[in-house]
């Protein structure tokens, strides 16, 4: 790359018919050019931040569409609803601001030829944005856990207790493997139970007969999903950690379909947002293992900044999900 | 012009050194590297070029197809019938839908987007700013080659089962979420999304490339108001593409997962096509239209304005003139660009909206007629009293102008919302974007293909021949599509597989007839471009550096420029448009030109 090209090759470099000749010993590549750069920058450096630009009209697209989806819908679930938990979320946000902090040491410490102590700060850069993924990970599947899936088939949440969902419970009842542990439960003997599952099974016998009760009315219906997962109010959400416990929480086996009004599409767009933000800090992260295989001195700190401005708008990002995901 | 000749025996010996010398060893690794996976921008321009030809080849037999219907309804398509031989080579209903979906998602992504910015943005920038390659020639190769996925996945869409993507190349919810909707709507709607990310990945690699290149490698002396009309559009052209595109790639993503994850995000509640009943509901059909027009209005000056650039630099130099208001053409690109993003509504006047918004639309919308009227009037003023050159390259370029004139007028009517809503979805619309798109785009590249091929292939193309292929085609493409405007204002619709069981549109399929006559006609006429194209490649004559006697940088470039394009460095001393200088014996002063006497004496006593 000719970005510092040195010289002009000849004084009088207005005479190009005559300037050709003397440059056979360049084949039949021509002269280094030099060029009236625009912008003070590095081409790396602006190409970076073009691109940073065409990815924030990316996220503003996906923002935007969460904005509209979300305050276009009849209802939205509260954080507590679909058991999102602001602790973790802060933790997350607290991990990914220190590893933009440890980027800009590596940056300083290479630029100062430090290159050991580059490493260091580089590979605890890598270690907080594992961490940060592990965290999401682990987010995620407490989202499986409940049944809320991004996607149709496997999701179990539905929108409100009408006839599909009663239906869903009652082929959930339906399926032998549940057939069997039901009667197990039945079986066991009070005094193995804890207190608390001993009146969850009772519940749950409630439920079944309303399941298959002919005259089943449509306020059994909203009854049932109660029991299955209770949607605590403000006030309660202070107890058992954020949200209070139904029939799936004490018999995780159970699995039945929940109602979270608003539920899919939260679901939806929230793993899309988080989604593609996972991306790249995977991308991210790829990119520091790779220059961790070099030697991270003065000569790489053009390439140290340019993936410190990437790490820093993927940080960006997150300041903006966390509030709107977590705290609205 | 001792210059031009001196250039002329020059460049022959060049034509021999621009090949890099064959190694006997690896003749297959050296043809992939020099002209399959090359980071040359002029080879991957070419490239670009002939990839995009050969698809304008597909989209223009698409476009016979729908007119064939449109003419003589249910009739059995010649040739063509045979292929999708149903009942006998009549097309079905849904057959029809995919066909224009199909010509239109071909031409504007396979063809007109990628031949603008992907083949001439890429032989030009470097070129005519004096840098030796782009700023990143890989990043740039692998734009070329993420646009093979997408040609791919294109192209096998037409022979999955159901076949290819048929609900319009808006693509709108809830016709393309919902699979049951039609035979296209399921893996050819998939393919079509996979396709257009793709598609999406090429532009935006390419467009920050451009800018950085642009921005960072113009010769010594090429401030940015020296640059020619050409580099000034590719540059605006870039920032939209660059601002636009990744909205639709978000919004294709999010339909992609409505189509095969199951969410919901542009599909009703309780949404029931074709007695079907989609399983996830809650979103928001009209939010993709926003995001899907967000890009897709932009665009449509993505389609225009590196046309308005090169038709610019083609008409100065044919003129023999200088261009007419350099920084006022400068500004009103940039006034269009700026406004482009802002009018995305004026597509959604009838989809439900606040007519407080819809006013917005509307006069923001009027509002870029001001900048188009700026640059309309600056192009008279440029060949108003100048010496004019009727070459091919000036005939199409004057033929840009002039039916850019009519495209644009028409778009004035539909920018206004009460005429929009009668004139929806008829042919009117049909006749506006085809006035602007091919009539004023396709031309453009005409323009630009007969002007800068001498310095792609060494050789002129044939100037006879060129000025039949442009007669004919103007009289044809005049033929096919002004006649739009009139079925449009008596309201025939468009998109229908077949307007006449409305009894009052009988009496339209005469002039249907004739419409798809011109068209034949106008497909039938670029055989002769094409022979004219290959001939011209190897049998034209010797073009020189300069066979125009043009004034900007990539004519003192030998034709073809060889790796690195200069054999010198250039230096920049005035603007690309100074011709007939009053008391220059020349009649163009090249921009390498150093300054004269005259201009070194006033220089001398300005500064003092």
């Amino acid at each position: 790359m000719n970005a510092t090209a040195s010289a002009i090759p000849h004084d009088d470099h207005h005479d190009h018919g005559g300037a050709h000749d003397s440059h056979g010993d360049h084949g039949h590549h021509g002269p280094v050019l030099q060029y009236q750069p625009g912008l003070p920058l590095t081409r790396g450096k602006l190409i970076m931040w073009l691109f940073l630009s065409t990815e924030i009209m990316f996220f503003a697209a996906l923002l935007g569409s969460y904005v509209v989806l979300r305050f276009g819908a009849p209802v939205w679930p509260k954080p507590h609803h679909v058991h999102l938990s602001e602790p973790i979320g802060a933790f997350n946000t607290f991990v990914l601001i220190c590893s933009s902090v440890t980027i800009v040491l590596a940056l300083e410490a290479a630029k100062a030829n430090k290159q050991s102590l580059a490493k260091l700060w580089m590979v605890l850069t890598l270690v907080l944005g594992v961490l940060f993924l592990g965290v999401k990970g682990y987010e995620y599947s407490a989202k499986f856990s409940h049944g809320i899936y991004p996607w149709s088939p496997r999701s179990r949440v539905f929108e409100k207790p009408d006839l599909y969902y009663g239906s869903a419970v009652r082929a959930r009842l339906g399926e032998p493997e549940i057939i069997d542990r039901l009667k197990a439960l039945d079986e066991t003997a009070e005094t193995e139970l804890s207190a608390e599952q001993v009146s969850a099974r009772r519940r749950l016998q409630q439920v079944r007969q309303m399941v298959v009760s002919p005259d089943q009315q449509p306020f059994d219906l909203a009854v049932i999903a109660d029991q299955v997962m209770p949607l605590p109010t403000e006030a309660a959400a202070g107890e058992h950690g954020g949200h209070a416990m139904g029939l799936n929480d004490i018999f995780p086996w159970l699995k039945l379909p929940a109602v979270i009004p608003g539920g899919t599409m939260w679901a939806s767009t929230y793993f899309l947002l988080t989604g593609f933000h996972a991306i790249h800090v995977l991308v991210g992260l790829i990119v520091f293992a790779i220059l961790l295989m070099y030697r991270l001195g003065p000569k790489r700190a053009g390439m140290i900044e340019n993936a410190g401005l990437y790490w820093h708008f993927v940080d960006l990002v997150w300041i903006f999900l966390f509030p709107l995901l977590y705290l609205f | 012009m001792s210059t031009a000749t001196a250039s002329t025996t020059l460049s022959t010996d060049r034509v021999g050194q621009s090949l890099p010398p064959a190694r006997k060893a690896r003749p297959v690794a050296e043809f992939l590297s020099t002209y399959v996976f090359s980071k040359d921008h002029k080879v991957i321009g070419l490239q670009f070029l002939f990839s995009t030809l050969l698809w304008f080849l597909v989209g223009g037999l698409l476009a016979l197809a729908v007119r064939w219907q449109v003419a003589w309804p249910w009739s059995d398509v010649p040739v063509l019938g045979k292929l999708f031989a149903q009942q006998g080579g009549q097309m079905a209903p849904e057959f029809y839908t995919m066909l224009f979906t199909m010509h239109a998602t071909v031409m504007i992504f396979l063809v007109i987007i990628p031949i603008l910015a992907g083949a001439f943005g890429n032989f030009l920038i470097p070129l005519m700013i004096g840098a030796d390659d782009m700023a990143f020639p890989t990043l740039n190769m692998l734009s070329y080659w993420f646009m093979w996925p997408a040609f791919f996945a294109f192209g096998a869409s037409f022979f999955v089962e159901g076949g290819a993507a048929s609900s319009g190349w808006t693509s709108y919810p809830p016709l393309s979420t919902n699979v049951a909707s039609s035979p296209g709507a399921g893996m050819g709607q998939t393919l079509w999304l996979v396709g257009l990310t793709l598609v999406g990945v090429s532009s935006m690699l390419g467009s920050v490339n451009y800018m950085t290149t642009i921005i960072l490698m113009r010769a010594p002396g090429m401030t940015m108001f020296r640059l020619p009309m050409t580099i000034w559009a590719m540059f605006i052209t870039a920032i939209l593409q660059a601002f636009a595109l990744p909205v639709l790639t978000a919004a294709g993503f999010m339909q992609l997962t409505d189509r095969t994850l199951g969410t919901g995000f542009f599909s009703p509640e309780g949404n029931i096509v074709n007695n079907a009943m989609q399983a996830t509901g809650g979103g928001q059909p009209l939010l993709w239209q926003h995001l899907f027009w967000f890009y897709s209005h932009p665009a449509v000056y993505i389609m225009i304005l590196p046309a308005m650039g090169m038709v610019s630099d083609i008409m100065t130099t044919f003129a023999r003139k200088p261009l007419f208001g350099y920084r006022p053409m400068v500004y009103s690109i940039a006034g269009i660009a700026g406004l482009g993003f802002i009018v995305w509504g004026h597509h959604m006047f009838i989809s439900g909206m606040n007519p407080a918004l819809g006013i917005t639309f509307m006069v923001s919308t009027m509002m870029i007629a001001l900048p188009s009227a700026v640059k309309t009037f600056n192009w008279l003023g440029t060949i108003w009293g100048g010496r004019i050159q009727f070459t091919t390259a000036m005939l199409f370029a004057l033929s840009f102008v002039s039916m850019f004139i009519i495209g644009g007028l028409s778009g004035i009517f539909m920018a206004a919302t009460p005429v929009d809503i009668f004139i929806h979805d008829t042919y009117f619309i049909v006749a506006h974007f085809h006035y602007v798109l091919f009539a004023g785009t396709a031309m453009g590249v005409w323009a630009g293909i007969y002007y800068w091929f001498p310095k792609m292939f060494g050789r002129t193309m044939n100037e006879f021949w060129g000025k039949v292929h442009f007669f004919l085609t103007f009289i044809f493409l005049n033929g096919t599509f002004f006649t739009m405007h009139i079925l449009g204002a008596v309201g025939f619709p468009r998109r229908l597989a077949d307007a006449y069981h409305y009894e009052t549109f009988h009496h339209l399929q005469p002039l249907n007839a004739f419409m798809t006559y011109c068209a034949i006609g106008m497909v039938a006429t670029q055989i002769i471009f094409a022979i004219n194209f290959f001939w011209s490649m190897f049998n034209g004559p010797i073009a020189g550096r300069n066979p125009w006697n043009a004034n900007t940088l990539e004519w003192t470039a030998p034709s073809p420029p060889g790796h690195g394009n200069f054999d010198f460095q250039p230096v920049v001393y005035r603007g690309p448009y100074e011709y007939s200088v009053p008391g220059v014996e020349k009649d163009h002063l090249m921009q390498t030109d150093p300054p004269n006497a005259a201009e070194a004496a006033a220089a001398a006593a300005a500064h003092g």
